[in-house]
C-alpha cells in the first residue's frame, strides 16, 4: 500500500501520454511515467518519491515491439528483461540482462525501465552503450532517433515529458564476441559491486563499466588505453583506472580497495579474452 | 484513455472468478487480493520485492503482487496459491515436507508451479534460477528442493 494518493492513466498511444503529461504538469502536478512499476511502486511506498499521477506507457504499440528485421533488433521499452533473456537477440545483452534482481521481478522489470530508472546500477545499458545502440524518444519535438551515447551521460537525458520508446541495435553489434562481469557480495539476487561488459569490433576492445563508481559510463580515452599494443598490461589496468570519470566508491557492498582489486580481476580476464594477451 | 481516480469500481479475474472491487490507485494487488477478495494466500512479506511471499500468475506470468498496482491488473487472469488446489506441486509439498513455518510456502508452491508449467522436465540450474526468486526464513530448501524434484521424477 502505498501512504499517498494518485491519479492513474493509461495510455494507449505516445501522442496521447505526452498531451497528458503536458496537461497535468500545467495544472502543477507532480507526474511519472510508469512502465513495470517495479520502483516506482517499491520507492513510493518508502515515501522515497511522490507524485499527484502516473502515466503508464506498457500499452504504446512502440513500447511492445520485440523483433529481429532488417539487421537491426528492436526492443520496446516496455519488454521485461526476462522476455529480453528468451529471445536472446543480443547474447550479451541477455547475458546482463539475466543477472538483474531474481527472475520473478525480471517478469516485472521493462528494459525502459532499468535503464532510465532512479537506481545507479543500471545494468542493461551497458551492452547498449558499447553496440553504440540508438534510442526512439517522443517529446514535445516530436519522434527523435538518436544514438544512446549521446543521450546517456550519467543518466538518460531526456527532455521531462519525454518518453523512451525503443531501443534499436544493428545485428552485427549484436553477433560480435563478448566479455560480460558481474561481481556480488554474497547473494546473486543482490546489487552488484561491479558489472563490466565489452564487445570486440574490428579488433577493437569496446567497454563500459556500472556499480564500481557513481554511476555507469563508456570511455573512450579509456578504449584507447585498452586498445593500446605499446604499453603493458599492468600499464593498461593502471591508466585504466586513472581515467575513471569520477573515483571508485565504498559503499555497504565493498571498500574502494576491495572493489578495485575486484576490478584489476577481471579487467585482466576481459583482456585474456578479447585480445588474447597475456 | 483509461483514467482512475479515487475510489474506483474495477473487476478483477481471480482464479477464474470475477470480482468487482472499488480500489484507489494507490493500493497494491497483494492488498486488494487480501483485504478486499479476501483471499490469503498471497502473504505480506518485505513488501519490498524481495521475498516472493506475495507471488501470484498474472496471465500465467509469475510477479511479485507487492511491486503491482491492481487498477493495472483489470483484463488479466490473475493465479494465486487458492487457484492451484489438488495440483501436483502442491501435494508435493505436503508429501516432502516443503514447509516450516508455512508463511512463505504458497509463494513458492505458485512459483514451483509455473516453473513446471513451462518446463516438463527443468535442469537443476533452471530451477535454481526459478526458485531463488523467493525467500524461505526457515530456511528450509531442502524439502522445497525434494518437493520440487518429486514432481520432476514422476512425469
Amino acid at each position: 500500500m502505498i501512504s499517498f494518493d494518485f491519479d492513474y492513466y493509461q495510455a494507449e498511444t505516445a501522442e496521447e501520454a505526452v498531451e497528458k503529461y503536458l496537461e497535468l504538469v500545467d495544472d502543477n502536478k507532480n507526474v511519472s511515467y510508469f512502465n513495470g512499476g517495479t520502483e516506482i511502486v517499491t520507492y513510493a511506498r518508502k515515501d522515497k518519491m511522490n507524485f499527484d499521477a502516473v502515466i503508464d506507457i506498457k500499452n504504446i504499440p512502440e513500447c511492445t515491439v520485440l523483433k529481429e528485421a532488417n539487421d537491426e533488433i528492436t526492443i520496446g521499452a516496455s519488454i521485461s528483461l526476462n522476455k529480453v533473456v528468451e529471445k536472446n537477440y543480443f547474447p550479451l545483452l541477455s547475458e546482463s540482462s539475466k543477472v538483474i534482481a531474481d527472475h520473478t521481478t525480471r517478469n516485472q522489470i521493462t528494459i525502459g525501465g532499468n535503464i532510465t530508472g532512479r537506481l545507479p546500477f543500471k545494468e542493461a545499458l551497458l551492452p547498449l552503450l558499447v553496440a553504440e545502440a540508438k534510442v526512439k524518444t517522443y517529446g514535445q519535438e516530436g519522434f527523435k532517433t538518436r544514438p544512446i551515447n549521446e543521450v546517456f551521460d550519467k543518466r538518460m537525458k531526456l527532455a521531462k515529458e519525454e518518453i523512451l520508446l525503443q531501443i534499436i541495435i544493428d545485428k552485427e553489434k549484436a553477433d560480435l564476441p563478448y566479455y560480460q562481469n558481474r561481481k556480488v557480495k554474497q547473494s546473486d539476487t543482490d546489487y552488484p559491486i561491479m558489472h563490466m561488459a565489452a564487445l570486440k569490433d574490428n579488433g577493437e576492445i569496446k567497454f563500459a563499466l556500472s556499480s564500481l563508481c557513481a554511476f555507469p559510463f563508456r570511455n573512450k580515452e579509456i578504449e584507447n588505453i585498452l586498445n593500446d599494443d605499446t604499453i603493458t598490461r599492468e600499464e593498461k589496468i593502471d591508466q585504466t583506472i586513472d581515467n575513471f570519470p569520477v573515483p571508485i566508491n565504498s559503499n555497504l557492498r565493498g571498500g574502494k580497495e576491495y572493489k578495485e582489486m575486484i576490478f584489476r580481476n577481471s579487467l585482466n580476464d576481459c583482456l585474456d579474452q578479447l585480445r588474447g594477451e597475456n | 484513455m483509461k483514467t482512475y481516480t479515487n475510489n474506483q469500481e474495477i473487476t478483477l479475474n481471480v482464479n477464474g472468478e470475477s470480482y468487482n472491487v472499488v480500489v484507489k490507485p494507490n493500493e497494491t494487488l497483494l492488498n486488494v487480493i487480501r483485504e478486499k477478495i479476501e483471499m490469503t494466500g498471497p502473504k505480506p512479506g518485505c513488501e519490498n520485492g524481495d521475498c516472493g511471499a506475495c507471488t501470484v500468475l498474472v496471465d500465467e506470468v509469475p510477479i511479485k503482487s507487492c511491486m503491482a498496482l491492481a487498477v493495472d491488473m483489470e483484463d488479466k487472469a490473475i493465479t494465486t496459491v487458492e487457484g492451484l488446489k489438488n495440483t501436483d506441486i502442491q501435494e508435493a509439498f505436503i508429501d516432502k515436507e516443503g514447509y516450516q513455518c508455512g508463511y512463505c510456502t504458497s509463494g513458492f508452491i505458485v512459483k514451483a508451479y509455473s516453473l513446471l508449467e513451462q518446463y516438463e522436465k527443468p535442469d537443476e540450474d533452471t530451477v535454481e534460477e526459478w526458485l531463488s526468486s523467493n525467500l524461505c526464513r526457515c530456511t528450509g530448501y531442502e524439502g522445497i528442493e525434494r518437493a520440487v524434484n518429486k514432481v520432476i521424477e514422476n512425469r
